[in-house]
Formats: C-alpha cells, sequence, structure tokens
C-alpha cells in the first residue's frame, strides 16, 4: 500500500458488507490498531487490511454484522517448509533489523499431551459417585506437610496433635490465576481477578509488578510475587499477602528478563511498582543476588523471616530440561510450593523466538518431578502448581493426576473476559482492553463484568470436575493427586508414557 | 408525602468506552421501522436523543436527566414539555412551536430539535415508552448506563422543599 | 390559610403548583381580568401568524383549576392593596382577605409619547384582547408599522408577514433585537429580513401616527421626516412591570416591585413572582427586572413554596431568549450583545462562518461565562446556559468553548473535513461538552437530577459592565 513497505503481507482481510455498514463508526472507534478508518467526504468505513490484527473487536461491536475479520486468501505458493508465517517474519527483520516481539503463548505445532491422556471411569466392580447427590471435595491445601503427625494426650486423656502445621493456603478450586503483572494486564483486570478469587475462595497472583494500594482488602486471595527487578516489593506487600512466591523463570520465556517499557509506567503504575513515572522497568534475566540453591535459600527465608513464618513461599520456574533436579533443589531449599511453568504459558511481551523454541511442555515437567520428589521422599515438602497452557477442567483433573496440587491459568483467564489471543499484548492496545494501561482503552474492560465471568468461569469448571471425580468414584481431588492409574495414553511412545508414568490405553 | 417511582439513566463514565451504540440503539428505537439497516440506510436522518460526551479518555452518554425541577420545563413557553406522574419529562410534539427556548435552558443539553417530515420539533429522551429497559441501556456492551428505578429523589438539598407530589 | 394570587399567567401557575405540593387545604384565589384561563402569553404571535390553533393556546390542560381546587375571580383586577387590613381591593371597590398574597400581575406594554397614537388602528401585542383586536383589524390592513425591533416585534412582524401584510419595522437603535444580538448577528438578522421582503427602518422614530377624519391610520412619519404608509400600527417598544395599581401602597418599588431572594415584598407575606419584579441578576449582582418566562416560572414556583410554609432561595436569574423567524435561529443568555474589545475585563470568544452560517459567541469575565451568543444551529446551547448558572471556572477547556464543531451531533461524523478519522484521532479529538468539564462537576450532576445554580458554590465577586 502506499507509502507502506511492500514487504508487509496482510494476514486478515476485513470484509464489511456495504449493504449492512450503518456508519456509526462504532469499529473505527474500537479498533485500537487503527486499521480501520473513516473518509468523512465518503462517508464510509474501510480498513487496511495489513495493519489488521485479527483481534476481532470490530466484528464483536458492530451492530449490524457486517464485519468479517477472516484469514488473508491471498497465499504465497504452496511450501511444506516455509509457512506464511516464517516468510512474513523474516520480511519484517530483513526490513527492521530487530527481533520480532510477540505476547501470549506458543502457538507453534507441538504435541499436545493432555489431548493424548485419558480418564478411567468406574464400571460394576466400583462404584461412580453423583455429584449432585454426594459431597464432593475439591478443596486443595497448598504448602509443606509435616513428614509424620506426633499426636499425644493432654492430663485430660484427650489426644491432641503436638505436630506444629506449617502454613498451607487452602483453595475452595484447586484453580489459581496466575502470575500476570500490573503493567502487563491494567487494574481492572487484577480487580476482576481478585474479587474473582475471593468471590470463589481461590487465590489470584500479582505478578511482578506489585499490589495495587487499592487491593490490599484482597490481600487474603492473594498471592505477591517477588521477582528479579524486585518492583513493587516492601513489607506491607509481603504482609497483606496470603503468600509470597519468588518468581525464578517463566515458561514463554525461560531465562530472559522483562521489559515494560516506560511508556506504560504511568502515575499509578509508578507508585504501585516504585519506580519513577516513565522509566522502564527492566526485570534482569536472573536474581543477581541468586546463583545457587543456598542464595535461593537465603531469599526463601528472608520472606519468611519478614513474615513471622506465617505464610507459605512459593518458587516458580520455567519447565526446562533438568527440572526435576531443580525443583528438589527448590524443595530442599525451603520453598513450601514449587510452580512449573511450561513452554505454552502466556506472556505479556517476548522475542518470538524464545517464546517458540524454549523449554518443555507441562505434562512431562510435572510428571517428572511429582516422580523425582516421591522418589526422594520429600514430595511432601511442597505442593505442586502447574502452569502453562490449561485450558479446561479435563486438563486440571489430569494434571492433578500427574502430581499436580493446584493449576495456575493465565491464558484461559483472559480468554474469560474477553482476549482473541491476537498476541499483541507487547503493543500496549489491547482492543478487549486487557493488557493495556491506556486509560481510554482500559474502560473496556469492566472489572465487574470481568469478575462475573471468571467467577462463572470456575464455577463450571468447579462443576466439570466433580463430574470427572464421581464418574472416577472419587469424592475428594486430593486423593486424586498423583494418582496415575487413573490415566492411559494414546498415540504415546513407549519413553513418553514412562515419563508420565502412565500405561498406554487398553493397558 | 407520598414518595413515587422515579426512572432515570445515569451513565458510569468508568466503564464508558465511547463505543456509540447507546447513540445506535436510540436512533433505532426511535425509527420507524426498529430495524438499525433500515433506519440508518433507509429512513434517513437517524436521530439519538443520547449523545456520547467525549474529550480523550473521557467518555460517557449523556440524555436528559429528568430532573426533578426540569429548567426545559420552567422554559417552555408551549407547556409542550411536561412532568409526568413518573418522573418522566417528555415533549408533547404535536404542541410544540420549536421555539428553542428549552434547547437553549437545558444545561446538559439534552433536547435539540429534530426533524420530521420537514417540521422541527424538539425532541429529548424519552425513556423508551414500550421497553423495559431504554434502549440505550440494553445496548451498552459494558453497563456504563443504568436504568435506576429509585423511589423519590434522593436529593439533600430538596429537604426545603419535597417535590415529589402526592 | 388563604393564598390570593393577582395575577394569571406561568407565574402564578407554577405558584399554584408549588403551593399545592405543600398545602392541599388552604383556598387559593386567582384574580385576572383576562376572563380566560392562564394561556402561552409568547404564542400569541404564532397564532396570528396561523401557526398555532386556538386550542393550543392554554398553558393547562382543561379542569387543571378544578384539580387543583382554585377559585377563580375573573373580569376583575387588583387595584389596591390594604397590608395593614390583610387585604386588596378589586375593581368595583370589592374587598379579598389574604394571608398570603402573590402579586404576578406582569408587565404592561409602554406607550410612547408619540403623536395621534390613541384610537384604533394603533396596539400594542401582549395579551389575547391584543391579538383579537388586531385579528379583528387584518381584513382592512393591507400595510403595517411595527414600532420597535425586540422579540415581541419581529415576532409580530414575522407574523404580519407570514399573514401577507407588507411590514415596516422601526427601530430607534442602529439595529434588530438590539438587546439580544451584536453587531454582526444583527446585520445577519437584518440580511434574513430581507431575503424575506420585510422592511426595517433602524436609527430612526415614530413620531407621529397620521390618521385621516374618520381617525383611520394612514401611515406614520419619522423623525428623520420619512413616512411610511400603513393601515395599521403595533407599538411593541417595551414592557414596564405592572405596578399602577401598587403605587400608593407602602411597597418598596422601584422600577418593578422588589423582592428578596425568598421573593418576599417589604411586606411580610406579600410575594411577587414574574415580569413584576426587580430580583437578583446573577450576573450583574444587582436586581432588575428580567422580563423572561423561565424566569416567571421559577419564581413562581419559589414565591409559592415560600408562601405554603417552604424555604426556598431564589438563587438570581439572567435572560435566556430563544427566538427565531423564518427559520432564523438566535439563542443567547446573560450578556449577549457585548463587542469585543469592549470592556477590559471581558473576554469574547467568537467562532464566525458566514458561508455556513456558523456563529457563537462567548462572553468570559474572570474566566466566567457571563452570556453568550448563538445563530442558526443552536444545538445544546443550553450547556453554556448551565455554565453561567454554575459560574465554573472555565479557563480549563476555555479553548474548546467555541469552535467550529462545538456541537457534538450524534449518529452523524463527529468530524467534518477530508482527513480520514481512525481510533488515535477519535482519542485525541477534544470537543466541546460535558466531557471537557472537571470531574467533580460532571459526577455531580450526571449522577443526580439536581439544579446547578442551586449546588454549585457561588462567589460574592460582581461584574458591572
Ligand atoms: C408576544 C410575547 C412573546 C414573548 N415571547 C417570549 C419568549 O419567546 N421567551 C420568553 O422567555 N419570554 C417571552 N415573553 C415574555 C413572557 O411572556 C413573560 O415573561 C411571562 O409571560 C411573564 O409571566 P407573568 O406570569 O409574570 O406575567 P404575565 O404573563 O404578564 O401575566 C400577567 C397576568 O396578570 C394579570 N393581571 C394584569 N393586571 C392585573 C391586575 N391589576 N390584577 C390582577 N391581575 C392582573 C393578567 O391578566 C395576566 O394574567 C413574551 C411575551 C409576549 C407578550
Ligand atoms: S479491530 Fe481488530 S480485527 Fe478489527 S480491523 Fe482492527 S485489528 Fe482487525
Ligand atoms: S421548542 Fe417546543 S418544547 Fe421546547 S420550549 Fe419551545 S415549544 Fe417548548
Amino acid at each position: 500500500m502506499l507509502y507502506e513497505s511492500i514487504f508487509v503481507f496482510p494476514t486478515f482481510e476485513v470484509e464489511r458488507d456495504y449493504e449492512k455498514c450503518i456508519v456509526c463508526k462504532t469499529c473505527v472507534q474500537q479498533c485500537t490498531f487503527n486499521a480501520t478508518y473513516y473518509l468523512p467526504h465518503r462517508h464510509k468505513v474501510v480498513t487496511r487490511d495489513t495493519e489488521c490484527v485479527g483481534c476481532r473487536r470490530c466484528e464483536a461491536m458492530c451492530p449490524t454484522g457486517a464485519i468479517k475479520v477472516r484469514r488473508y486468501q491471498g497465499e504465497f505458493k504452496e511450501n511444506a517448509y516455509w509457512s506464511p508465517r516464517d516468510l512474513k517474519d523474516l520480511y519484517k527483520q530483513a526490513e527492521q533489523g530487530g527481533v520480532i516481539l510477540t505476547g501470549g503463548g506458543n502457538d507453534r505445532e507441538y504435541p499436545i499431551y493432555w489431548d493424548h491422556i485419558l480418564l478411567d471411569a468406574c464400571q460394576v466392580t466400583n462404584p461412580s459417585i453423583d455429584p449432585l447427590r454426594e459431597p464432593m471435595e475439591l478443596r486443595t491445601y497448598l504448602g509443606r506437610k509435616p513428614d509424620k503427625l506426633d499426636i499425644g494426650y493432654n492430663e485430660k486423656g484427650e489426644p491432641e496433635l503436638r505436630t506444629k502445621i506449617p502454613p498451607n493456603l487452602v483453595a475452595d478450586i484447586p484453580v489459581i490465576f496466575a502470575p500476570m503483572s500490573y503493567g502487563a494486564l491494567n487494574l481492572n483486570m487484577h480487580r476482576a481477578e481478585a474479587a474473582a478469587a475471593k468471590a470463589m475462595g481461590t487465590y489470584w497472583n500479582t505478578g511482578e509488578g506489585g499490589l495495587h494500594r487499592e487491593l490490599y482488602p484482597y490481600g487474603d486471595h492473594t498471592i505477591v510475587q517477588v521477582a528479579s527487578g524486585r518492583f513493587g516489593v516492601h513489607a506491607e506487600y509481603l504482609q497483606v499477602s496470603a503468600a509470597m512466591e519468588i518468581k525464578i523463570g517463566q515458561g514463554a520465556k525461560p531465562g530472559i528478563g522483562g521489559h515494560l517499557p516506560g511508556g506504560k509506567v504511568d502515575e499509578e503504575i509508578s507508585k504501585t511498582r516504585m519506580i519513577p513515572v516513565g522509566t522502564d522497568a527492566l526485570s534482569p534475566a536472573p536474581h543477581h543476588d541468586i546463583y545457587s540453591i543456598e542464595d535461593l535459600r537465603q531469599l526463601i527465608y528472608a520472606l519468611k523471616e519478614a513474615t513471622n513464618y506465617e505464610k507459605p513461599v512459593s518458587v516458580k520456574i520455567a519447565a526446562v530440561h533438568n527440572v526435576a533436579a531443580i525443583a528438589s533443589g527448590i524443595a530442599r531449599a525451603g520453598a513450601d510450593i514449587i510452580v512449573l511453568d511450561g513452554f505454552r504459558g502466556g506472556t505479556g511481551a517476548s522475542p518470538a523466538i524464545v517464546r517458540d523454541y524454549v523449554g518443555i511442555p507441562i505434562e512431562l515437567a510435572l510428571a517428572a518431578v511429582d516422580q523425582r520428589l516421591r522418589d526422594e521422599g520429600i514430595r511432601n515438602w511442597v505442593s505442586l502448581i502447574a502452569a502453562g497452557g490449561i485450558r479446561n477442567s479435563g486438563d486440571v483433573i489430569k494434571a492433578v493426576a500427574l502430581g499436580a496440587d493446584a493449576v495456575y491459568i493465565g491464558t484461559a483467564a483472559l480468554l474469560a473476559v474477553g482476549c482473541t489471543l491476537c498476541h499483541k499484548c507487547y503493543t500496549g492496545r489491547c482492543a478487549w482492553g486487557i493488557t493495556t494501561n491506556d486509560p481510554f482503552i482500559a474502560k473496556r474492560l469492566n472489572p465487574e463484568i470481568a469478575a462475573e465471568r471468571l467467577t462463572n468461569l470456575l464455577r463450571a469448571w468447579a462443576q466439570e470436575m466433580k463430574e470427572m471425580l464421581g464418574l472416577m468414584g472419587i469424592n475428594a481431588i486430593e486423593s486424586l493427586r498423583g494418582n496415575r492409574l487413573r490415566l492411559r495414553a494414546v498415540g504415546l511412545s513407549k519413553e513418553e508414557m514412562d515419563i508420565l508414568g502412565i500405561l498406554p490405553a487398553g493397558a | 408525602m407520598v414518595k413515587q417511582i422515579r426512572r432515570r439513566v445515569y451513565p458510569i463514565e468508568e466503564n464508558c468506552m465511547g463505543c456509540r451504540l447507546c447513540e445506535v440503539a436510540c436512533a433505532v428505537e426511535h425509527s420507524k421501522t426498529k430495524d438499525p439497516i433500515s433506519a440508518f440506510l433507509e429512513e434517513g436522518n437517524p436521530f439519538s436523543l443520547t449523545v456520547v460526551e467525549m474529550a480523550g479518555p473521557v467518555s460517557f452518554s449523556l440524555a436528559c436527566r429528568h430532573c426533578d425541577e426540569p429548567y426545559c420545563v420552567e422554559a417552555c413557553i408551549s407547556g409542550a414539555l411536561r412532568v409526568e406522574d413518573d418522573g418522566r419529562v417528555l415533549v408533547y410534539e404535536e404542541v410544540c412551536v420549536a421555539c428553542g427556548m428549552c434547547v437553549v435552558s437545558c444545561p446538559w443539553g439534552a433536547i435539540r430539535f429534530r426533524e420530521v417530515d420537514g417540521v422541527k420539533k424538539a425532541a429529548k429522551c424519552d425513556l423508551c415508552p414500550g421497553r423495559e429497559v431504554p434502549a440505550c441501556v440494553a445496548a451498552c456492551p459494558n453497563r456504563a448506563l443504568i436504568f435506576d428505578t429509585a423511589l423519590g429523589p434522593g436529593l439533600e438539598l430538596v429537604e426545603e422543599e419535597e417535590i415529589i407530589e402526592g | 390559610m388563604r393564598y390570593v394570587i393577582a395575577g394569571n399567567s406561568v407565574a402564578a401557575v407554577s405558584a399554584i403548583d408549588a403551593i399545592r405540593r405543600r398545602d392541599q387545604d388552604g383556598e387559593i384565589y386567582v384574580i385576572s381580568p383576562e376572563p380566560r384561563t392562564a394561556y402561552c402569553r409568547p404564542l400569541i404571535t404564532y397564532k396570528l401568524a396561523g401557526q398555532v390553533p386556538p386550542e393550543r393556546l392554554p398553558y393547562r390542560q382543561e379542569g387543571y383549576y378544578r384539580a387543583k381546587g382554585v377559585n377563580l375571580i375573573y373580569g376583575k383586577s387588583l387595584e389596591g392593596l390594604e397590608p395593614e387590613k390583610g387585604r386588596v381591593a378589586l375593581t368595583g371597590g370589592e374587598r379579598l382577605e389574604y394571608d398570603r398574597l402573590l402579586l404576578a400581575m406582569g408587565a404592561v406594554p409602554f406607550m410612547p409619547p408619540i403623536e395621534g397614537l390613541d384610537g384604533p388602528g394603533v396596539y400594542p401585542f401582549t395579551t389575547m384582547e391584543h391579538l383579537e383586536l388586531v385579528e379583528a383589524a387584518l381584513r382592512d390592513w393591507r400595510e403595517v408599522v411595527v414600532v420597535g425591533a425586540g422579540m415581541i416585534g419581529i415576532k409580530a412582524a414575522e407574523a404580519l408577514h407570514l399573514r401577507g401584510l407588507r411590514v415596516t419595522v422601526v427601530e430607534l437603535l442602529d439595529r434588530i433585537l438590539p438587546i439580544v444580538l451584536d453587531g454582526t448577528s444583527s446585520v445577519w438578522a437584518q440580511r434574513e429580513m430581507e431575503k424575506h421582503g420585510m422592511g426595517y427602518i433602524l436609527g430612526d422614530s415614530v413620531v407621529a401616527i397620521e390618521r385621516d377624519r374618520k381617525g383611520n391610520v394612514q401611515g406614520v412619519s419619522l423623525k428623520s421626516g420619512t413616512r411610511v404608509p400603513a393601515q395599521g400600527v403595533i407599538v411593541a417598544v417595551g414592557v414596564r412591570p405592572n405596578v399602577g395599581p401598587l403605587s400608593s401602597s407602602p411597597l418598596q418599588i422601584n422600577k418593578g416591585v422588589v423582592v428578596d431572594d425568598c421573593m418576599e415584598t417589604n411586606i411580610e407575606g406579600v410575594y411577587a413572582a414574574g415580569d413584576i419584579v426587580e430580583a437578583y441578576d446573577l450576573i450583574l449582582g444587582a436586581k432588575r427586572p428580567i422580563q423572561v418566562w423561565p424566569l416567571a416560572f421559577r419564581q413562581g414556583l419559589i414565591a409559592g413554596a415560600n408562601m405554603a410554609g417552604g424555604r426556598r432561595r431564589y438563587v438570581g436569574g439572567f435572560p435566556i431568549n430563544a427566538v427565531g423567524f423564518f427559520g432564523f435561529k438566535v439563542a443567547s443568555a446573560g450578556l449577549s450583545t457585548v463587542e469585543p474589545d469592549m470592556e477590559e475585563s471581558i473576554e469574547v470568544l467568537r467562532f464566525v462562518d458566514e458561508e455556513r452560517g456558523i456563529f457563537r459567541k462567548v462572553v468570559l469575565g474572570n474566566n466566567k461565562v457571563m452570556g453568550f451568543l448563538i445563530l442558526n444551529d443552536i444545538s445544546r446551547a443550553g450547556i453554556y446556559t448551565g455554565l453561567i448558572w454554575s459560574r465554573m471556572d472555565v479557563a480549563g477547556f476555555k479553548e474548546y468553548l467555541v469552535d467550529e464543531v462545538s456541537v457534538p451531533e450524534s449518529c452523524r461524523p463527529i468530524v467534518s473535513g477530508t482527513e480520514p478519522w481512525s481510533f488515535d484521532t477519535m482519542k485525541t479529538h477534544r470537543r466541546f461538552g460535558w466531557a471537557l468539564f472537571p470531574l467533580s462537576y460532571r459526577k455531580q450532576f450526571t449522577a443526580m437530577p439536581s439544579r446547578i445554580e442551586e449546588i454549585c458554590a457561588f462567589d460574592s465577586e460582581v461584574y458591572t459592565l
């Protein structure tokens, strides 16, 4: 197009039915990417396809259904090796010479192990349970459990527990909102997460950008993060929380740090993150005070000390090659919870190349870690949270059976409030008002509606999970944890099944 | 002093994203066909009684407040503007002489002239008779408009003057 | 409790409403020399033009007085006030006692000293009676002179023109609608009159009305010596508060009946409202008569409430006008005639585009809106009126007060020109309207159905020209 590089090929095309277009200009006002515009003298709305990111906001908002956003019809010559995406990325880099950025989670074609795992059900010999008639327990305790219980008798001869139980989180549903920072998300999304977590008796996680003061009242349902940039970390922040989490890595970009551009650091974010307005918020790749398990132990105990040993401490790592050994070290360093973030995990901004090719699938990592900790006899020292690509309640059940105590949902939570996976989070212009701090666009996310949607989602998943537990004849989620016998594999290799610790279907 | 139901639409500025679908809905509701495509493309001159006020990140949909003591009713020289028993302020179009006194008086700019079949008349929000919830409220995707059917005026100032009729 | 209301027009009606909201039992008497229900006085020119049928003239529906329990004394005037006895004198010497009295006798047309004024064919134009007289005379008239180019004069002239008469408007000052328009805008108004073939003579006055031997009007002669032939003359050079019948009473009367902020006169229990009063002018900071319909209504309402035991304050008022002729619309409030550079303390913001017929002017004093004048497209002009009521400091959004697209029209392009508009352009676009106002202000008034002038804090600073 005129004035544009000739190397830009559209990915989407916007078809507008002019028989139906009433020129209300809602789409123009809603297209934060300026792809759709209005020509006053022609009284017509048109779209620059090359700018369209496929977020489908316009389509959703058009009052007459005049818009269809579809995959671009024009094609490059068929090539089974070079995909159009590869071509376009390459053109872009040849043009700009920089790293290709993206948001969201890994969208490349890798095996999805969840979809190769099937659940068992009871027939004849062991009765299934009807969740509508019988109580069903989804409550999960997250934190260190004692090696053994010491029970004695008091003077009156009554039994009493002598063991001191370490602090645990109590989640009424084993689904927790994943760490997504204030800055990457806006305050409206944080408000919604906090309200939904509270309503459903579970937790949400601040991510590495601190906790806005307005949300301190939700502290009991908040896990606060301490990341390499230490943004927004102060005594009160730790004290209001339910648990603290040391973020070592992130599934979408293991081994690299974060970067919140200065332009996004407004007054409120600056106050919350404790950095000046307009300065870039750079999270270093490593914690510069953690170069060993011993260093990590120091930080874990520093946090515990600061909060009087009243709150569990979690450590979040990306699922990488020798994740099992690292997890063992973390457990031994004194962590109460370990979060494993698989390679499908989302992000606000990451180099595409890192997102797409670094890390390992959560299913394998989870099974490996659970097994290793069991083998070492320290599984009860920590709870495991699986994160990165949990799509539905089936994934949750399978994760629990593979050894997770709970899961984090990030992308799923964003989808619940409107995200269409256009992966433009890094631009700060999210047309659905989720990953933007532009006060005008952020208004599109009404925290009240978003909280309702998140609550509905969790409620629906809880219902489905109870059904699945019931059909397996189990009445408490804790009885399913690590119960890999209830899983079977289809279409997996022997090695994969070994790592997952599950049998092939039919066996 | 009998309190009575008052009906009003309130804008919630924090939730308004400026999409102006309320205007579309209002124009459609007050069209002949009540179909968006016909209303805009065939009938011509679609007319919304609510206006989305915009200035940078600030936006909200502003229509008649249905004041307790309406400026327009005071100003109307023809008696075309009246306060109904349920608190709605309505224009009786057949009475209006289009003098513009109400247009100049309403501090919200909520009354404008609408030309129907070549005749100009004052037009303002009528809270959509025949709809349970006004069209703008129903159309707002982000709950930026709420329809309040509260009891009484809820206004401290009126302590001096109970404006609710028995 | 007996309420006596002298006058039966808008101030009286709104007072009746206000009284009945608080007191359902008290007796209400309404005295009026006009033997008819309250009617929409300003509509008499529309009626003359044939734009409204006679049944539209009553201000309230049939049965209004009965429903409100009002005793009507039609055909009698208040002729005197005997406050020490708590009674009023009516035509024919009758006396009527009151507990609370409202003087709402309006204004009477001013008849200037013109030779030959008395006699048939010369009428003021403020009442139904005048309307009936003029309508009856119409068949003998082909040419008419309207003396005075104020609101009533212009509207009457338009009506007579529409009835097919040759109309000439004579105005002493150098412009049309002199108390509303400024120099530029009155030129536009004149052009509009010319376009429709209506004659006008400015800067001249009628000194004599010429009559033939039978007393019929033949024409008028002007100070300049010009002679204009006419069979009828309408005199519309302004109205004066109708204080004649009160002159011998102890009432404090200046130009009109002086009232305090409860609309009470210097005599306890005697209130006044409408065109007859001299009440506080919010902009000038002094009392003066402002004879417009909305203020008459407001004053009646406040007086009525206070008569029935309420405690309401009249914050003040300022002229608010909307007038149109031949489709040419004028909207104004407050100080609208001020010219740029006329006064140092006063700032005049204007946007004028003759070709497109856009004329907007806002008058600021100390960054507060003190008046405005808008021609043609008067949509949403009331927002300016609201700013006058609120006395808000507009410095923060002054640059947007008047501009080309200051009227946000919905469902139409909010923009003009040829530049394409996208999200970014819309986002950065600012236009005049409520969204520009300070947060506290817009919150307060978009969330509450309250009167702006009663809630906003006023400063005591007073502006004088
Ligand atoms: C032709 C015309 C056009 C107008 N157009 C506009 C306009 O467009 N906008 C606007 O704002 N204003 C307009 N006005 C002004 C507006 O009509 C007045 O401000 C308004 O009518 C004042 O109301 P009021 O109740 O004070 O008195 P009035 O309407 O003047 O009524 C006075 C009442 O008192 C009665 N009365 C008189 N003498 C006595 C007595 N001695 N005893 C008892 N009763 C008595 C009369 O019969 C009448 O019922 C117009 C006026 C006229 C005449
Ligand atoms: S709103 Fe989204 S889908 Fe629609 S044109 Fe813009 S970028 Fe494309
Ligand atoms: S325009 Fe119509 S409704 Fe408005 S004041 Fe005039 S007559 Fe009344």
